[in-house]
């Protein structure tokens, strides 16, 4: 057996185990989260959130939402923020040394006057500038925090301080939320008696195209453009299957930093957000996690199938690109951070289950997705092995993208409906069908740039321009 | 080879097979949307023929009319659901005369017997609706039958079995909190009060036995039953809660000698200062705030020289909210004119006039 047929095996037959792995993993998942779903929507029907919504004993809550130059729109999220149906609520709204207008047009807006406010600061931040409140008793529950300028998680870590109610709800201040979103997101940590519920999740959806009218969503509609749309049918799949399998498995790492609910002193225990990576929604949901486990305490980190939070997606591919490289990069440099739990049974089911499996799956995949094609269209062009096998593994790839994708639409389709027309049920489908064409291509390829950026030590958030919403015509 | 293209065209195949579901489902639900639009004007028909029953002159004894084709719908078990539902939903929203005129056509329809057959599927989701059924419709000769599932191993069919149990037997329905083995969890207590609240309030008894609960969650809810209905006669029970080995029961202790006081609580609360965990000290502080005098001055003094700004800052709170010579104290405390006591009392002072 020669040197050469011992690396061709090595590629074919290591490339072929991998891919059967990972897509015996995906199946696991899809029919894992059926169960999951099933029975929260079943429960779920029981559900009068109106009892919470009511109650003095509903659990308090903080929204922390950090603003950076949002000057163009921020009255308008603010005004989106106090409309949110909930009693026991502060607005915490963390202007973080923005260079724009902002802090002078809340002012004006809500008027604001600077209070003698004690920062604690039990997690270390820099300076606070100042804390405002409302003179106005309609908005009692906002409070403005100026600061110096130090990034998202810094940002967040503020709020943190300041906030003093139990729980925090840490959102990207342009998120339009469900008005129930805040009722539905407490609801777990009241549900468990016996463990002790760290985080919630809800299922963030794409708002491009869709209507939005006094900072509320009024129409959904399947965005328009093939980049958002993509990435609706991205977030069917990640949010409806994969975050609601790991749930069930009580294994999610993940809580979208655009919206999530965590308890506080959880947090504090834990330092708050490491704002030395740019993946400071996911560290911050492993350090919980991995705390949780080292003081031996049962705990588990929820997630909900409804769609709670709408967002605005990439539509450039350039906007795309930044975000996939910050993301891979934040999904490294947590591994690294955390690298103590790789098959360390001292971390159950975190520890031999959640981590390989992003090891290997979200980190590893795209590593071997590229240099696996390299080296299949390099073994073709020296003739070591056929073009028909090369295509023949291509399409069977392809064949099951497409197949996962169709399954999550009808997921979608048997739950939320959010697509309510064939025609936009058809548009789903066609995306699925060239998604692995001209998406999962452009995906790969930034993430592979995330890891070559992350050896060159950039470590910059990337910059994020957002289109704005469809607003309402009259 | 060949493994590939079989897998492939299984991956195809099953994609094309669910495609074909999709359009099949979607196809049926726009038929079935359209027939649900012909029943629910069939059903809010009868539901107005049924609240107004009386109003149009005729006797109580006489049956409410049903159409003939209504009757044979209902062999249907999709129209049944769907009356059900409406008739259930009604009878919440209604009390009096119509909400009994409600009952009547529920009973006069069986649907009593349909919801039996639900409990007695064992699925817990079905067995759920029908105990919920049950609850609602206020039908008390089925009591023997729920009261079994107020301790059922499903946390849903617990929960609806205990919401039926007071809707059935009001305050007396608590009892089950006698026999209960698995927690009630937060999301279910604010439930039960919640149910509790429109039920008119009469002689509730027990919650001193509940308040000896082995079942800590039992306690934690008759502590606050005896909060929320100013059982100032469990004074000397409550207090011994402050003792429980479970720190959720010894917070809710606390929350409830906030409201249920004597002279002397703001001191037993401070005498549990060193001997509780820090969130129930805090809570603590937060409850002499609210509910101490001037001779727990001395006390909380002695708790300013803490390390912890957050414990710092209750206890400037709660002396500066007693009285202004709790105010003169802090003023004249060493360190209150540097960090951080200084900037502590200056933001309790804005509180105080805001």
């Amino acid at each position: 057996m020669s040197w050469q047929t011992i690396v061709l095996d090595f590629f074919t037959y290591g490339l072929l185990i991998y891919s059967i792995l990972l897509l015996s993993c995906y199946m696991f998942i899809g029919g894992y989260s059926i169960g999951e779903i099933r029975t929260y929507l079943r429960k779920n029907s029981f559900t009068d959130y109106r009892v919470l919504a009511s109650s003095t004993q509903a659990p308090s809550i903080s929204i922390l939402a950090p603003a950076y130059n949002e000057g163009a729109n921020i009255i308008e999220n603010v005004r989106s923020l106090l409309s949110i149906n909930y009693n026991n609520l502060e607005v915490i709204i963390i202007n973080d040394g923005s260079k724009d207008d902002s802090l002078e047009k809340l002012i004006s807006a809500y008027d604001l006057y600077k209070t003698d406010f004690f920062v604690n600061k039990r997690i270390p931040t820099k300076d606070v500038l100042g804390v405002y409140k409302s003179r106005k008793a309609v908005y009692k529950k906002l409070i403005i925090v100026d600061k110096q300028n130090g990034g998202k998680a810094d940002a967040l870590n503020v709020g943190v301080n300041i906030s003093q109610n139990d729980y925090i709800v840490c959102i990207d201040v342009d998120c339009i939320l469900e008005q129930d979103a805040l009722l539905k997101l407490a609801k777990p940590f009241l549900e468990d008696s016996k463990i002790r519920v760290i985080a919630t999740g809800g299922v963030i959806r794409i708002a491009n195209s869709c209507i939005v009218e006094n900072g509320r969503l009024v129409k959904v509609n399947l965005p328009k453009q093939f980049l958002p749309r993509v990435q609706t049918l991205e977030y069917i799949r990640a949010f409806l299957l994969g975050r609601m399998a790991w749930s069930r498995l009580n294994g999610l790492l993940l809580i979208s930093g655009a919206f999530g609910a965590f308890d506080r002193d959880i947090v504090i225990k834990c330092g708050g957000y490491n704002h030395n990576t740019v993946g400071e929604d996911m560290e911050l949901v492993v350090r919980m996690r991995r705390y949780m486990e080292e003081q031996k305490v049962p705990y588990k980190v929820s997630f909900i199938p409804d769609p709670l939070c709408w967002t605005e997606a990439p539509a450039s591919f350039k906007i795309l690109g930044r975000q996939r490289n910050r993301w891979t990069r934040g999904t490294i440099e947590t591994l690294q951070l955390h690298k103590v739990m790789f098959f360390n049974p001292k971390y159950g089911r975190l520890g031999m289950i959640s981590y390989p499996y992003w090891f290997f799956f979200e980190f590893l995949a795209p590593i071997v997705e590229f240099l696996g094609l390299l080296s299949f269209v390099i073994f073709v062009l020296l003739g070591l092995i056929h073009w028909s096998f090369f295509i023949g593994l291509l399409l069977f790839i392809f064949s099951f993208g497409f197949l996962y994708s169709v399954f999550a639409i009808l997921m979608e389709v048997l739950t939320y409906n959010q697509y309510k027309s064939s025609k936009d049920l058809l548009m789903l489908i066609i995306t699925a069908f060239l998604e692995p064409f001209i998406f999962h291509p452009f995906v790969v390829w930034s993430a592979i740039k995330g890891n070559i950026d992350l050896l060159r030590k950039k470590n910059s958030w990337g910059e994020m321009t957002r289109q704005g919403f469809t607003k309402k015509t009259v | 080879m060949i493994f590939f293209q079989a897998l492939l065209l299984f991956f195809f195949g099953a994609a094309a097979f669910l495609i074909f579901f999709m359009t099949a489902y979607l196809l049926i639900r726009k038929k079935w949307r359209k027939k649900y639009a012909k029943w629910d004007s069939m059903i809010d028909l009868l539901l107005r023929k049924a609240i107004f029953f009386n109003e149009s002159g005729s006797s109580a004894d006489q049956p409410i009319p049903v159409t003939p084709r209504l009757r044979v719908n209902l062999e249907n078990s999709r129209f049944r659901a769907q009356l059900t539902k409406k008739i259930t939903a009604a009878k919440k929203n209604m009390s009096g005369q119509a909400g009994q005129n409600i009952k009547k056509l529920y009973l006069q329809l069986d649907l009593d017997t349909h919801a039996i057959k639900l409990i007695e599927t064992g699925k817990w989701h079905l067995m759920a609706v029908g105990i919920q059924q049950i609850g609602t419709m206020e039908l008390k000769e089925h009591l023997a039958r729920i009261y079994r599932f107020t301790n059922n191993k499903n946390e849903l069919v617990r929960a609806e079995a205990q919401l039926a149990v007071l809707n059935l037997f009001g305050f007396e329905g608590l009892r089950f909190l006698d026999v209960i083995t698995y927690q009630l969890s937060e999301w279910q207590q604010m439930k039960l009060l919640k149910e509790l609240s429109v039920i008119p309030h009469v002689n509730l008894t027990g919650i001193d036995k509940w308040l000896k609960s082995e079942n800590a969650s039992v306690v934690v809810f008759a502590l606050k039953l005896a909060r929320n209905y100013h059982h100032f006669e469990l004074y000397q029970e409550i207090v011994a809660c402050l003792e429980h080995l479970e720190s959720s029961v010894r917070t809710q202790a606390i929350y409830t000698l906030t409201e249920i006081y004597s002279e002397d609580t703001s001191k037993k609360l401070l005498d549990r200062v060193p001997l509780e965990e820090y969130n129930n000290q805090l809570a603590i502080l937060k409850a002499v705030k609210k509910i101490g005098d001037e001779a727990d001055l001395p006390r909380l003094q002695g708790l300013l020289n803490t390390e912890d700004l957050e414990m710092k800052l209750s206890v400037v709170r709660a002396m500066a909210s007693l009285s202004q010579s709790g105010m003169d104290l802090l003023m004249a405390w060493p360190q209150s004119q540097s960090y951080p006591l200084k900037e502590i009392i200056t933001q309790v002072k804005s509180e105080i006039r805001v």
